[in-house]
């Protein structure tokens, strides 16, 4: 062992010794603020791509090479930001050990200072014996070394954490063609690396399992990507919880058309009809829809009046018995009442409501209403309020005020959309002339408000059916106001108080008890 | 059969909404590098020369697609400009054709 190795360990020290961390750390809180910013500029980007594409506001070959333009952008921002990420995940190793090398340095510097003759000879001495016998017995534990020397080899160890962390700070934009810290000088360059240029190939699409896995999945594929897979595989990415309402919506008129021109059944042909003439008259009128979900077999359809997407405020209207898509003018009337009043409720807020038909709705007589048939339905109900929440999640947008509003056999369906492991992703939830909840009360139904209305005219409401009524004080519900008069088809009539009660929960305007 | 339509006001928009993209990320790249010089200074030696280069390349990458938005903006701007300017060109020389034609 030579003296300038002895000197090249110490004055290695006191560099450790030395490394401002605290600057270290700002400058990665910093960069780490970056990375976060990048997948919301993405958002919007893509939002650019989406109104470019859907040629409304332009069209003409030169819109199209536009469109693929900030197609190939999206892209390479999406690899960038992918990038970015592994990167930032380095840098933040890369604090924590620089901090420990530091510590651990002072440490050995300030031990050494009683060591006669300084701390290079025996760190190097430990060094060399450990090496020796490591050599004979291999995996032997090193020998004691004494609190200097062992708080020198951990800040020397730390620091070439700090050197391998900084290496791979750089690694993770190796496929963004950075070597030795020198980037592609333009954009050409950059998505050659890429192979961004050219027809975009769908993605695997995930089980749907998990809305919020499905909505990061969502949000990390590039614009280009997105409509590809929507195109590819309609049926999928239509149904799939956590993906936004546009995507769905999209996805769903593509299968709507293919129904309409080929229905498989008379049933799947005469509901997408019906589907199909109440988007049309809304839309004439002006109101614009989303189409959430279509199973046309199922003779199941969600329908948003407004933008999910975008809304403060939503209202999930989840009917009773005996509805199918032949009941859209009434459903979406109802939807379309719901909406003014909480329009009124709340002024200046973005509503959206929705006509939740996403579950096999009985239809007597054919089939009986039970608390078993509101299990499946139960459990697409909390996969697609889950869903809604995990895309505002995944596309960094503000969560909306969601309240359910439930009626008749649908009170049921929510109460197993309760039932479901995981918190009901509702604000609130609204029990309309219920033929029975289980008897855990209110707070069973996991959001924050609960509210229920029943009459004195609807003997569903006595909420005898199917379990426990709602309007007696120990199940915990608030009553909304309500009228002896009003029949069980009468929640959402105008004429009686009730309307106007839930308009004011949807806009977060109504204060329970 | 090739149909153009345009509604200008909206392409303005479009443009308008990438420049601004363009700008932030533009700011978020001189982040990167002023970021990259306080690693070098702060960690002296090799992890300082390495981690500074991994953030300046973070900058140059997020530069290039900044540039390249503010690319697309400017054509986008440049394109409703020009479809502005055309449609009067066109209504001027319509106007001017109907009135010759009226007192002809």
């Amino acid at each position: 062992m030579t003296a300038s190795v002895f000197h090249r360990a110490e004055a290695r020290l006191a560099a450790l010794a030395a490394w401002d961390v605290p600057q270290v750390r700002g400058a990665v809180v910093t960069l780490g603020a970056i990375a976060e910013r990048l997948p919301a500029w993405r958002v919007r980007l893509a939002e650019v791509a989406r109104v470019l594409e859907s040629a409304e506001s332009w069209s003409g070959p030169a819109a199209r090479s536009a469109v693929h333009a900030v197609f190939d952008l999206s892209t390479v921002a999406t690899v960038l930001d992918t990038a970015l990420s592994v990167s930032q995940e380095s840098f933040e190793r890369l604090a924590g050990e620089a901090d420990a090398a530091q510590e651990r340095a002072v440490e050995a510097l300030a031990l050494a200072r009683s060591l006669e003759g300084g701390l290079s000879r025996p760190l190097a001495e430990h060094t060399e014996l450990y090496a020796t016998s490591s050599a004979l017995v291999p995996g032997v534990a090193p020998p004691d070394s004494g609190p200097a020397v062992a708080a020198a080899e951990a800040a020397l160890a730390h620091a070439d954490a700090v050197a391998a962390a900084a290496d791979a700070a750089g690694t993770a934009l190796a496929g963004l063609g950075v070597r030795d810290a020198f980037a592609p000088a333009d954009f050409t360059d950059l998505a050659s690396r890429i192979q961004v240029m050219g027809p975009v190939a769908p993605p695997p699409v995930p089980s749907g399992e998990d809305p919020a896995q499905v909505a990061v999945w969502w949000s990390n594929l590039s614009a280009g990507a997105r409509l590809a897979v929507l195109r590819a595989r309609p049926a999928a990415v239509g149904s799939l919880d956590g993906v936004p309402a546009w995507a769905r919506d999209r996805a769903n008129r593509l299968l709507l058309d293919r129904a309409r021109r080929h229905g498989r059944t008379p049933r799947a042909t005469g509901a997408a009809r019906a589907v199909a003439e109440r988007i049309a008259i809304e839309e004439a009128a002006g109101r614009p829809l989303q189409l959430h979900a279509l199973d046309l077999e199922a003779e199941e359809v969600v329908l948003v009046l407004g933008d999910l997407d975008t809304a403060d405020a939503v209202g999930v209207l989840v009917p009773g018995i005996n509805n199918s898509p032949d009941d859209l003018p009434r459903l979406v009337g109802d939807a379309g009442d719901v909406a003014e009043v909480a329009r009124a409720a709340g002024p200046g807020l973005e509503i959206a409501t929705v006509v939740w038909l996403g579950y096999a709705s009985p239809q007597l007589p054919k089939d009986r209403p039970s608390r078993s048939v509101a299990v499946k339905g139960g459990q697409k109900l909390a996969a697609a309020l889950e869903g809604m929440a995990a895309a505002r999640v995944a596309a960094r947008l503000p969560q909306a005020r969601t309240s359910v509003l439930a009626h008749s056999f649908g009170t049921v369906v929510v109460d197993e959309a309760a039932d479901v492991p995981g918190r009901l992703a509702a604000d609130a939830v609204v029990l309309l002339g219920s033929p029975g909840m289980e008897p855990e009360g209110a707070e069973s139904l996991e959001a924050p408000d609960v509210y229920d209305a029943w009459s004195a005219a609807d003997p569903v409401s006595y909420g005898v059916l199917l379990g426990s009524p709602t309007w007696v004080d120990w199940y915990g519900s608030t009553g909304l106001p309500n009228s002896h008069l009003m029949t069980h088809s009468d929640y959402y009539d105008g004429d009686f108080p009730t309307l106007g009660a839930i308009g004011a929960v949807v806009a977060g305007a109504r204060v329970p008890d | 059969m090739c149909t153009i339509s345009v509604q200008f006001d909206a392409l303005e928009a479009l443009a308008g909404e990438l420049a601004a993209l363009a700008a932030e990320l533009d700011d978020d790249a001189a982040l990167c590098r002023s970021t990259a010089a306080a690693l070098s200074t702060a960690l002296e030696g090799d992890e300082g020369w390495t981690s500074g280069g991994a953030a300046i390349a973070w900058g140059s990458l997020t530069g290039v697609v900044a540039a390249r938005t503010a690319a697309v903006a400017a054509t986008l701007s440049a394109t409703a400009v020009a479809y502005r300017a055309a449609d009067a060109t066109l209504s001027a020389d319509v106007a001017g054709r109907r009135a010759r034609t009226v007192t002809g």
